[in-house]
């Protein structure tokens, strides 16, 4: 009894700091506080994949969402000029025009929510990581080499793009 | 009466829980000690002598004392929500990498299929931490403090993680509790020694990109006292100043005992006749011993330059990680 | 090729560097320490280390040369031609002692450690104590009082001398007189005897015009100047 709520609790404390610290992301003033209230969102979002015993992706989400993009974003706003007072204008002035992406957009995950077939299964605490392993070297070999490729192209890219120009130098 | 058995997991939990946080502090108030002995004795001098009669081994709970009971300034210009949010991350952080720590067989949090995935994805949370605190702090030093330790965790983290896949790989698990069986019965079994030259590689990589993870000297450019005061905690004092101090030194023991569980054996006696000592005893030893070497290193190595550490890290730790995980992984392909 | 054999030549230095380093860290984590334990144990500090000053004021004869030689004019003395009365006693050669030393103040606080008193000193009751703590509460401690007469007879022996001087002006004088009524010779030879016995004199103005500038307590400091004659600091001119 007492367990069966903790565990109502837990969860309904994940969903809310998820959901909550979105909003936080999405309408404070402040780039760096929506960039900070973003680590609680993937942080609720991991809890959330425990949740569904998916134990190797919720690491995985914390590894590569909070110890890798979200790093990323941040440094990125650190190296913003005039970082310690921007403020971003959190409403649009088009407001109607902009209301036209909202509601294809919400009409189509509504859709997609709506029609999709949900299954139902009992959670079960077995471990995923040997089975997600060998299908991503197996069935899913392709998607997950052409997506190391893309990353790969994109990391040289980003060096190139970052490296001083010859004619820059003298020497 | 109400029948505890269903509550029991949660009870134990909670107790280990609050266990774990006393050892932590207990830990960070002997490894100051220690420090300063080290310290101390390495330049020829003596350490702390005078609290508590021997060898002042009452000055980290007096300096702990005064922690606690120091005023707790917050700068004005300060980014009020966020400096007071920072310290308990860092801390958190770090405390959760204990969950995953196999004092002994049964001595674990919790036995995690995923153990070291598990740990190398949360310390992901001292880097946010980290870059908070800095940024919060709205000072110039620690601003550079934070933005120096979060490019230096980011970069070791993947020499890390690489050096942790041989054992993970030579185990086939990357639970803790089976990578340290796969290690019983004798020195010779531990992971270290197995596939020489390999392995020690891996290790000698693992600890010293671990140096950086955890920002210590000759890596600790993040809080060098000489250029930066102190890095990312300048403007800390007090209770939050004393979380960030605990969170490095539970950071000291949490990289040292995972070095001493996949390569050293964790709980298991180097030899088989000394297995009657208590397995803790023998973890808690081989990773208090790691501790030494860093402190040992601290006091041996000047600091390196940014270019340089970031030199040893792309250049030479890595390819030697990547070229020693394709050597094991075709020995551990050809021994089936 | 040349930078392939420089990159393994640095990880090659790299680690046989840090090994030695961390040996040499090592050796020393077992060398004997040389920490003293400050107020538990001192230093014996090296025979001519300027550290604080003391003089042994039975045997200094008031010759005054310690205070025309510093530097500062820190050294502040009074004396009084020694009489029959005064059983003054012997010097430590064994010689009658001349002047009484009535007040030796020395400003501790503002001495420059240079030296030059202990040099000049001809009995070498000036001298280094081989202390270093003339650590006080006040400033007024930091004046050094060694001379032992208390206020009153400090008083009561200047204005004897006093007297005495006058009167052997005015003898010199008389004579002189006598001396000019009787014959023909010069003046300068009488006058030259009383300043050379006074030689005191043109030290004793500057001196009175320092010292009230501190109210000096009746402060017998007898056990401070008489325990400690002259230590390693004799036997070491010596
Ligand atoms: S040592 Fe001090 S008292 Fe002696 S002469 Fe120098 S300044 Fe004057
Ligand atoms: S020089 Fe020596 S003897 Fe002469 S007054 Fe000074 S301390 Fe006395």
């Amino acid at each position: 009894m007492i367990l069966h709520f903790l565990t109502q609790a837990v969860f309904w404390f994940l969903v809310i700091l998820t959901v909550g610290s979105a909003i936080v992301v999405v309408f404070n003033k402040r780039i760096l506080h929506s960039a900070f209230a973003l680590l609680f969102t993937l942080c609720g979002v991991a809890g959330l994949y425990v949740f569904l015993s998916a134990d190797f992706l919720a690491a995985s989400q914390m590894l590569v969402y909070v110890g890798g993009i979200l790093t990323l974003i941040i440094f990125g706003v650190f190296l913003t000029a005039r970082m310690y007072n921007m403020s971003i204008p959190e409403q649009t002035h088009q407001r109607f025009l902009a209301l036209l992406p909202v509601l294809g957009l919400g009409g189509i995950i509504f859709y997609v929510l709506n029609s999709a077939e949900w299954h139902l299964i009992t959670p079960m605490v077995a471990p995923t990581t040997e089975n997600l392993g060998k299908m991503l070297l197996t069935t899913y070999l392709v998607p997950f080499e052409v997506a190391s490729m893309l990353l790969l192209a994109a990391l040289i890219g980003a060096i190139r793009l970052a490296r001083p120009r010859k004619e820059d130098h003298d020497d | 009466m109400i029948a505890l058995e269903p509550y029991l997991d949660l009870i134990i939990s909670v107790v280990y829980v609050v266990g774990i946080v006393l050892f932590l502090s207990l830990f960070a108030l002997f490894a100051t000690w220690l420090e300063r002995k080290v310290a101390g004795h390495i330049q020829d001098r003596l350490g702390p002598m005078e609290t508590g009669g021997w060898h002042g081994w009452l000055q980290p709970i007096a300096d702990a004392i005064k922690l606690l009971i120091k005023e707790d300034i917050i700068p004005a210009a300060a980014d009020k929500k966020l400096f007071k949010l920072a310290p308990y991350l860092v801390f958190i952080g770090s405390l959760a990498g204990f969950a995953v720590l196999p004092f002994a067989a049964n001595l674990i949090g919790s036995d995690l299929n995923i153990g070291v995935y598990y740990v190398i994805a949360v310390t992901s949370l001292v880097v946010i931490g980290i870059l908070m605190a800095g940024w919060a702090s709205n000072n110039k030093w620690s601003m550079y403090g934070a933005m120096r330790s979060a490019a230096q965790m980011i970069s070791y983290e993947i020499p890390v993680a690489l050096s942790l896949l041989i054992p993970v790989m030579m185990a086939g698990t990357m639970s803790m509790v089976e990578i340290v069986d796969n290690q019983a019965g004798g020195f010779w079994n531990w992971y270290v020694f197995r596939t020489m030259p390999f392995s020690l590689i891996a290790f000698v990589i693992y600890f010293w990109a671990s140096l950086a993870e955890v920002n210590r000297a000759p890596f600790d450019l993040p809080e060098a006292e000489s250029e930066l005061v102190a890095g990312y905690f300048t403007e800390y004092s007090g209770i939050r100043w004393a979380m960030f101090f605990l969170a490095e030194y539970g950071d000291m023991f949490v990289v040292s005992a995972i070095a001493a569980t996949v390569f050293l054996g964790g709980w298991y006696a180097p030899f088989p006749f000394l297995d009657i000592i208590p397995g803790p005893i023998w973890f808690i030893g081989k990773t208090a011993f790691l501790v030494f070497v860093q402190m040992w290193l601290r006091w041996t190595l000047p600091r390196l330059r940014v270019d340089q550490l970031m030199y040893v890290c792309w250049k030479i730790f890595l390819p030697f990680s990547f070229a020693n995980l394709l050597l094991v992984g075709l020995w551990v392909v050809l021994k089936g | 090729m040349n930078a392939t054999y420089k990159y393994f030549r640095d990880i090659y230095l790299g680690v046989t560097t840090v090994s030695l380093g961390m040996w040499i860290t090592f050796r020393h984590f077992f060398m004997p320490t040389i920490t003293v334990q400050y107020p538990r144990e001192k230093l014996i500090y090296p025979p001519r280390a300027r550290t604080e000053l003391r003089n042994a004021i039975e045997s200094c004869n008031g010759c005054l040369q310690c205070a025309r030689a510093c530097p500062v004019e820190i050294i502040h003395i009074e004396t009084a031609k020694a009489q029959d009365e005064d059983n003054a006693g012997n010097m430590p050669d064994g010689k009658p002692r001349k002047l009484l030393v009535l007040t030796f103040d020395v400003e501790m606080s503002k001495c420059v450690h240079c030296g030059l008193c202990v040099e000049v000193c001809p009995t070498e009751s000036m001298h280094w104590n081989n202390e270093h703590e003339h650590v006080t509460f006040t400033r007024e401690e930091l004046m050094r009082h060694w001379a032992t007469y208390p206020p009153e007879e400090v008083r009561r022996l200047q204005e004897r001398d006093e007297i005495l001087k006058a009167e052997k002006a005015k003898q010199a004088a008389e004579a002189a007189a006598k001396k000019a009524a009787a014959g023909d010779q010069p003046a300068p030879k009488p006058v030259s005897k009383p300043a050379a016995d006074g030689a005191e004199k043109p030290a004793q103005p500057s001196a009175a015009a320092a010292t009230p500038a501190i109210e000096k307590p009746a402060k017998p400091e007898s056990g401070d100047g008489t325990d400690s004659p002259q230590k390693e600091n004799g036997k070491e001119k010596a």
